[in-house]
């Protein structure tokens, strides 16, 4: 785990309680550069929870978290994504009637140099920075469905579901994050398009150097495929982590539930 | 008048106001509990109970049952209650129209749906109703009621009328009897369960459709009534007293704490009370109270949205 | 540098087009008999089915006009230019309809400054016409009591409207959602009290006889070549349309416009890409207020006289209704649904009546069928140069 590589993230005692209900308690979590960690537990184990607490969604009530060094504890989630952080969601989140290029390209909003002034009075600049942006938002679609690239302008509500997911995903990248936080991808897809998704995540890996993942995932094989180590939460704690071959077969995990094999 | 007259009297005044507003701010709280939405149609509805009380008024008149005695008293009883029944029905006509169209896009859209037939409403009345843009005279139906009596009694040189004593008390009792309908009966836990949450509700058997109905039923006709109340009161109606009545209404619903009806309820009087004692203790009180008013629902809606009773929501991400 | 070539033929069919619909809207202004009209419309809805049904036909003339945007928006503007000559010689009630125009042309400034703050952001101002009465007051009250010349006092009233919004935008921060909505609707009604009981803006009745706007020595009461002094303000109006259009296409084709689309349609996700969303709803709250300003600025000049009454909460549902008809975020939009809201009911004096009611079936019933409004909806091309595909 260790093998010289830089601790990047690392939670501390981190605690979120919803009046009277804890739905994190005793986080200790660490990630590492260049890994991907998978993040198992049944419905309501805070997974989510803590993905919103570290994306300062939510504030934790206890304890506290660090990326690259810097404590990011009850700042906001402005904040945090320009410290590199950046993430999807189990519901898909991405603007429905703006086209994909919209919405891949708010993902590298902390890059602009064109803002406000420059919209009334210096186009040049704008249309030229959008441009340069179009070329990577077009370069990053063409890793997971070079036919996106058409429809770059087609609003992303039109789109099957697995593309709607890549987009995201496509944004979630645009930004040149540090860590990338997938919230359940493969949620809803059919087998086959969960194959597809896994080998997507191997492309975001392979396309950005220097990133690391973490993976939250109902569906073993993805997390199987996908993740050097994987930690199991139940009820807001941590249960079991290591390799997934170690947790799964952890009796605690197995009692708490043994997901869906595809 | 001494200063504890002033003060009793302003309290008076804050009583008959607050009472009214509850009425109307219940509907409001129901509505934001059961389905999220704020329903800006609810203050035109309390017009409407105030114009079907004259339509009813005169449907008696011509059945000659208002001249008095027992018929006048069943009368009064009927008008009461069919005004109630039939501003309950409209609301939920109002509602499959307005809310349930628009309820899965955007909640601006559904705002603004409402707001569209809150006008829609209040114009036709102008337009259709006869001569409907001028104050209409409503008449002090519970005067006769005390008839052989000198119609009012003294507290401290502050003069009380039965009949508006009458008209706090209805209101009072009506209100009691919503709270405990919520609060005892089946259906009213029903109610409650979908205003916290309509899908575990729903998994246990709580038919949400109906529950809808009955919120838009019970709130509708609560404003109906206070329409009526509201002309007794002031012995006048106009077409356009549901824009201010129903923003009152909602404010005091916002005060109390949306989803709260006991929220609202104090959220009516605390409304009042503050027009109250501004009108009476500010320089040009009189017309700048319903700014003061304003003011307070704003520095609510700034610092504590949740209101004075309310619970905080957490969005789910 | 343009490879485009110039076909002269289509340049002529547009200018046709165009020409042919601007004489058969004088003709429109000139219907009196209420026959006429309907029957002038059923031919409208005419052409439109006909539209839906032979598309063939239709379509090559819809392709002439979207390949060539400069030609269209060019013979537009002249003949826009050229109305003021021509109207007197062939419309009968001439001034009646240049004040419509005018009036229109205010609307349309209301209605894209209401945009940026609803259509771009989502951020429900119930107060529009609220900051409409501060420009214009501002305007008024600095001319009348300190003679301040017009030409400082357009942008004044858009300044203290902003100021006055960046005022209100401090208690709703940090409010979120209907509660926004709430707060500007207290806001709007405060302010209309406010005014309507002080005697520093007049109380009820307002300001009376404020100067007419006077640029560089120009008299706006002079009669330009015998033409009516609205004329005037015709142009002005045009001008300060055209702007209000170029600031918003430019807005909307940017950075700008692009985060404040996100932060309308989801925040959490607007908020995790790195968005501040509560500085930039501020930022188009206070943008927004500024144009809204202006206008209320020019209307106050122009009329003269204003009251509280003309800045009410109804005043302010009829210019949320222009935005919703025309569509959120669509300038092209806003414009149609502002001048057929405007310039029909004028028009149809049977229905002047019911026009606050037709105006409540709108707000009613848009959200239902057309949510997205009357255009239909066209993605973000920042620039055609950035759409284009590389071969």
């Amino acid at each position: 785990m260790q093998n010289n590589k830089k601790r990047i993230f690392y939670s501390t005692n981190l605690e979120m309680n919803f009046g009277g209900l804890y739905a994190l308690a005793n986080i200790n979590i660490e990630i590492f550069e260049n890994e991907a960690v998978g993040l198992i537990g049944p419905n309501g184990s805070g997974k989510t929870t803590f993905f919103n607490v570290i994306t300062g969604i939510y504030k934790a009530t206890g304890g506290t978290f660090c990326f690259m060094d810097e404590e990011l504890l009850g700042r906001e989630p402005y904040d945090i994504a320009k410290k590199g952080i950046s993430r999807t969601y189990q519901r898909s989140r991405l603007c429905l009637n703006l086209t994909l290029f919209d919405n891949i390209l708010i993902g590298m909003y902390n890059n602009q140099t064109a803002g406000y002034f420059a919209a009334l009075f210096n186009r040049k600049k704008l249309i030229n920075e959008v441009k340069a942006f179009k070329e990577k938002a077009v370069g990053l679609l063409n890793v997971f469905n070079p036919d996106l690239t058409d429809k770059l302008f087609n609003p992303v509500g039109g789109l099957p579901q697995i593309d709607r997911r890549r987009v995201e995903i496509c944004r979630a990248m645009a930004g040149d994050p540090r860590m990338i936080l997938l919230d359940e991808p493969s949620a809803g897809m059919t087998p086959d398009e969960t194959a597809e998704m896994m080998d997507d995540i191997k492309k975001v890996r392979s396309t950005m150097r220097n990133v690391s993942i973490i993976i939250i995932e109902h569906n073993m094989s993805v997390i199987s495929s996908v993740s050097e180590r994987v930690i199991a939460l139940n009820f807001g704690k941590e249960i079991a982590r290591g390799t997934y071959a170690e947790v799964s077969n952890h009796p605690e995990v197995k009692d708490a539930y043994l997901g869906k094999e595809v | 008048m001494g200063t504890e007259a002033v003060i009793v009297q302003i309290i008076l005044n804050g009583l008959m106001l607050g009472v009214q507003y509850a009425l109307i701010a219940v509907g409001f709280t129901l509505f934001f509990g059961v389905l999220d939405v704020i329903n800006f149609s609810h203050g035109d509805v309390f017009m409407l109970g105030a114009f079907i009380g004259l339509i009813l008024i005169n449907i008696f008149s011509k059945l000659h049952m208002m001249t008095g005695g027992a018929s006048y008293v069943l009368a009064l009883f009927l008008i009461f209650f069919l005004c109630m029944l039939v501003t309950g029905l409209i609301g939920i006509i109002f509602e499959r129209i307005a809310v349930k169209p628009v309820s899965t896009g955007p909640p601006l859209m559904a705002l603004l749906a409402t707001l569209g037939l809150a006008i829609a409403i209040r114009e036709a009345v102008r337009l259709f109703y006869p001569l409907g843009s001028e104050n209409k005279q409503f008449p002090e139906l519970l005067k006769p009621i005390f008839a052989g009596t000198s119609q009012a009694f003294e507290i401290t040189g502050v003069v009380i009328r039965y009949d508006n004593l009458l008209i706090f008390g209805i209101g009072i009792a009506v209100i009691i009897f919503a709270s405990l309908y919520i609060n005892k009966t089946k259906m009213g836990l029903g109610i409650r369960a979908v205003a916290q949450d309509s899908e575990a509700a729903m998994m246990m058997g709580v038919h949400r459709n109906r529950v809808v109905d009955v919120t838009f039923l019970i709130g509708s006709a609560l404003a109906g009534l206070t329409g009526i109340l509201n002309g007794l009161f002031y012995n006048a109606v106009v077409f356009n007293m549901g824009a201010m009545g129903g923003i009152i209404g909602f404010s005091a619903a916002v005060i109390g704490g949306l989803g709260n009806i006991y929220g609202a309820i104090i959220g009516g009087f605390v409304f009042a009370m503050t027009q109250a004692f501004s009108a009476a203790f500010i320089p040009k009180g009189s017309e700048y109270m319903d700014v003061v008013a304003f003011g307070v629902l704003i520095i609510f809606l700034v610092f504590k949205p949740s209101g004075l009773l309310g619970e905080k929501m957490y969005e789910r991400v | 540098m343009m490879t485009r070539t110039f076909n002269f033929i289509d340049f002529l069919k547009i200018a046709v087009i165009e020409v042919a619909i601007f004489f058969l809207i004088m003709v429109f202004f000139n219907i009196e008999s209420v026959w006429t009209l309907v029957a002038g419309l059923i031919l409208v809805v005419a052409v439109v089915v006909y539209a839906k049904v032979w598309k063939r036909q239709f379509s090559s003339f819809a392709e002439i006009f979207s390949s060539n945007k400069p030609a269209v928006l060019g013979v537009l503007l002249v003949l826009l230019l050229l109305y003021p000559l021509v109207g007197p010689l062939m419309i009968k009630q001439n001034t009646y309809w240049l004040l419509t125009l005018i009036q229109t042309g205010i609307y349309i400034i209301l209605a894209l400054g209401l945009n940026i703050q609803l259509g771009s952001t989502g951020v429900l101002n119930l107060a529009v016409a609220a900051f409409y009465g501060i420009g214009g007051y501002t305007a008024g009250l600095l001319a009348l009591r300190l003679g301040i010349p017009t030409i400082i006092t357009l942008p004044m009233g858009g300044i203290v409207a902003a100021l006055f919004g960046t005022i209100l935008y401090v208690p709703l921060y940090k409010t979120k959602g209907h509660y926004m909505a709430l707060v500007t609707l207290a806001f709007g009604l405060m302010i209309v009290l406010a005014l309507d009981n002080t005697e520093f803006t007049g109380g009820p009745q307002g300001l009376k006889a404020i100067p007419e706007i006077s640029l560089l020595g120009y008299s706006f009461l002079t009669k330009p070549g015998g033409l009516h002094f609205y004329t005037n303000y015709y142009y002005l109006t045009l001008f300060i349309v055209l702007l209000a259009v170029i600031i918003s296409y430019r807005f909307y084709n940017s950075w700008v416009g692009l985060t404040l689309a996100t932060t309308r349609d989801d925040e959490i996700a607007a908020k995790c890409c790195g968005v501040n969303s509560n500085i930039w709803k501020g930022i188009s709250f206070i943008t927004g207020n500024v144009m809204i300003g202006v206008a209320g600025a020019l209307y106050a000049h122009m009329i003269g006289f204003i009251s509280p009454h003309n800045f009410s909460f109804a005043e302010s549902l009829l210019i949320v209704a222009m935005v919703i008809l025309g569509g959120l975020d669509n300038i092209l939009g806003i414009i149609v649904g502002t001048v057929i809201l405007w310039i029909l009911p004028e028009k149809m004096r049977v229905i002047t009546e019911y026009r606050i009611f037709i105006y409540g079936i709108l707000l009613l019933v848009i959200p239902m069928f057309r949510p997205r409004g009357l255009l239909p909806f066209k993605p973000r091309k920042y620039h055609p140069s950035v759409v284009k595909v590389k071969d």
